[in-house]
This record gives structure tokens, sequence and C-alpha cells, in this order.
């Protein structure tokens, strides 16, 4: 899934294309991470579910630098030079918004999945 | 050049897509850290390593997909720099020629142009006219370009830096000139910004410019453009807040 949400086009909704900038920008709003570290907290955060290229947790990072909302510096990190990531005040706030769009999609398609007031088949057995 | 074949398929396969070069070596500089930490987290081999990465192509095509999401300001700084830097000079003195043409012949054309009855009004009504004229050339013109440069960044979703550099730019620009308007008679072989609109029995009117910005009119004239970048930034913000609040 995080895989495929890499690679979509622009002109899918939102709650698909967002997918790999929410989970980002969630994680870096705890800490300023670098890329591997980035990708170790992904995995342990969704238990691993999720698969995905490492590679292409690089280029989501910079599109998000380049709208504002990380900024980077190279720091030295236990002896190597690292390029470390942070949410900028207007990531944050695109966290937040993205963050209740989401909840929202996830509630609406598990009532859906359900079989809420209007999701029930019409013919039922 | 990377010793890493994995490396090299990527840097082979950006190359292919003329990307900044700066940009595809910041991204393989990374790749490269990445690669080393994947080596030596538990003693990972080489292949493992690899697979870990991704497919060359895959991730290539990632970097060039998020590249050319950017707005085209925002993948040519360059063009920025010329747009939001260099423009606001040619914008402004451009607006300027038109406003002052404008101003002065909209009202009843070329053949009777604004000043043309100002010899019936009497000599202190002229001269407000005159001020009132040179204000709203330099004025409206700077009002004009600050909102287009403006809109232009929220169009390209460029960094708020660029309206600041254009808008400070017309701010300096648009606080320079200032005018004098005198009632007394122009000598014969004086030269007059608008003297073939002028009536010479009125006196001299004339812009001038200045590196002092001393006189209430030019600090006006040098706070409007930043006004309205202050605006612009400030709806910036409100309506990411009215994102959050929605």
């Amino acid at each position: 899934m995080y895989k495929a949400a890499m690679r979509t086009k622009r002109t899918n909704p939102d709650f698909l294309n967002g997918v790999p900038e929410l989970l980002l920008l969630s994680l870096l709003s705890r800490r300023p991470m670098y890329g591997y570290e980035l990708v170790q907290a992904i995995r342990a955060s969704t238990n691993g579910t999720l698969d995905f290229g490492e590679g292409c947790i690089y280029p989501v990072l910079h599109r998000l630098e380049a709208e504002g909302m990380l900024s980077s510096r190279r720091e030295t990190v236990a002896g190597r030079s690292r390029v470390i990531y942070r949410v900028t005040s207007k990531g944050s706030k695109q966290l937040a918004s993205t963050t209740t769009a989401w909840q929202q999609i996830v509630q609406a398609i598990h009532q859906a999945l359900q079989g809420g007031e209007h999701g029930k088949p019409a013919l039922a057995p | 050049m990377e010793s890493q074949p994995w490396l090299r398929r990527v840097r082979q396969r950006l190359a292919k897509h003329a990307l900044p070069p700066s940009y595809v070596q910041r991204f393989m500089d990374e790749l490269a850290d990445h690669l080393q930490d994947l080596k030596e987290e538990s003693m990972s081999t080489q292949t493992d390593a690899i697979s870990r990465l991704g497919e060359p192509e895959q991730v290539a095509e990632a970097a060039v997909v998020a590249y050319k999401r950017r707005s085209f300001l925002g993948r040519h700084p360059l063009a920025a720099l010329l747009v939001f830097g260099v423009s606001p000079v040619i914008s402004l003195v451009a607006l300027v020629a038109v406003v002052i043409a404008g101003l002065l012949v909209l009202p009843d054309g070329w053949d009777k142009p604004l000043f043309a009855g100002l010899s019936h009004v009497g000599p202190s009504a002229s001269v407000a006219v005159a001020y009132l004229f040179s204000l709203l050339t330099v004025v409206i013109p700077s009002i004009l370009a600050s909102i287009l440069y403006c809109w232009l960044a929220g169009r390209s979703g460029i960094n708020k830096k660029w309206v600041l550099l254009s808008c400070t730019m017309l701010a300096v620009l648009a606080a320079l000139p200032s005018c004098e308007a005198k009632v007394a008679l122009i000598p014969a072989d004086s030269w007059a910004g608008l003297r073939p609109w002028w009536p010479d029995s009125i006196g001299h009117f004339y812009y001038f410019f200045t590196r002092t910005f001393c006189n209430p009119r030019q600090l006006m004239q040098l706070l409007v453009p930043l006004a309205i970048a202050w605006w612009f930034m400030r709806r910036k913000r409100e309506q990411g807040e009215m994102q959050l609040a929605s």
C-alpha cells in the first residue's frame, strides 16, 4: 500500500496521495530524524506492516522540504554526517489538517464496511 | 561516481531526466548513507541491503516524479530570482508609464489632456492636482505590482521569502521619487517632465529622485508595498488556520 502510495499521481484523491506525507510528518513531529531513522520508525510504528522501497522515502522528504513543511540540516550524529529533518510550523498545520481528514475517511470507510444505516445490502437474505 | 553498482544504476537513470545536479547529488548522498546504514545494521548482506532500498528504476522514478511535482518557480530558483528579484523593477517602471498615460489621457483623450484645463482653476488648485497626480502615478503602480507578485507567489506555492524580496524592492523603488509643484513661471530654457501638457502660465511641475526618505509622502510610498506583503502573508496564515479549524 505504501509503495503504491509513493507512486500515485497527483490526480488521485488526497487520502491516497497523502499517506507517505502523513506518516513522515507524524513521525518527524515527535522528534527530528534522518532518513534511515525514519524508515526504522515507520517499521516500528506499523509493526512492519508496510512494505516499501526505502530509497523512495527521500524524494518525498525533499518535496516536503521544498513545500516548506520540513527543514533540513546536515549534522554529525554518532560520528557520521547526516541530513536531519524537522517539521516546520507549516508542516505541523498540514499534519493536523491531514490527520483530521484521514480519521474522517477511515471512520467513513469503516462504517461502510461494517454496513451502517445506508450500507445494508439491498438484497439481504 | 559511485562505486556501488546499485547507486550507479540510480544515477544513470536520473541522468536521463536532466534534473539539477545539486538535487541529484543530494539524493545520491542520502542513498549512499542509507545503504551504508543498511550494511552496518545487524550485519545485513549486500543483497539484503539492496533489496530493501528497492529497484533502482523505481527509486529514480520516485525522485523524478517528486521533482516534477514542484511548481516551475520552485524547480528553477534562478527563474524565481529573475521573476521576484529583477522583474519588479521593470514591472514598476512599465506600470508607472501606463498609469501616467492613463491619468493624463483617459479623461478627455490626447487632444485635451488632464492638465489642459488647469489654467482656469487657479494656482493653488493646480498645485494640488499636480501633487495628487504625482502621488497616484507612484502609489497605484506600486499597489498593482505588489498584488501581482503576491498573486504569483500564491499561485506557484513558493517560499514567502520571494514575496518579501519583490515587495521590499517595490517599496524602495516607490519611495525614491518625490514631486515638486511650484507656482512660478517656467524659464524658457528649462525642462519639465510634463511640459507638453502643463500650461506654461502655471509654473514648474517635476518629479525628482532622492536618496533620503525624509518626507511623509515617501514614507507612505515605502510602506504601501510592505503592507500588501504583510497582508498577503497574514492571509496565508489565516487560511492555514481555517483549514485546521475545519
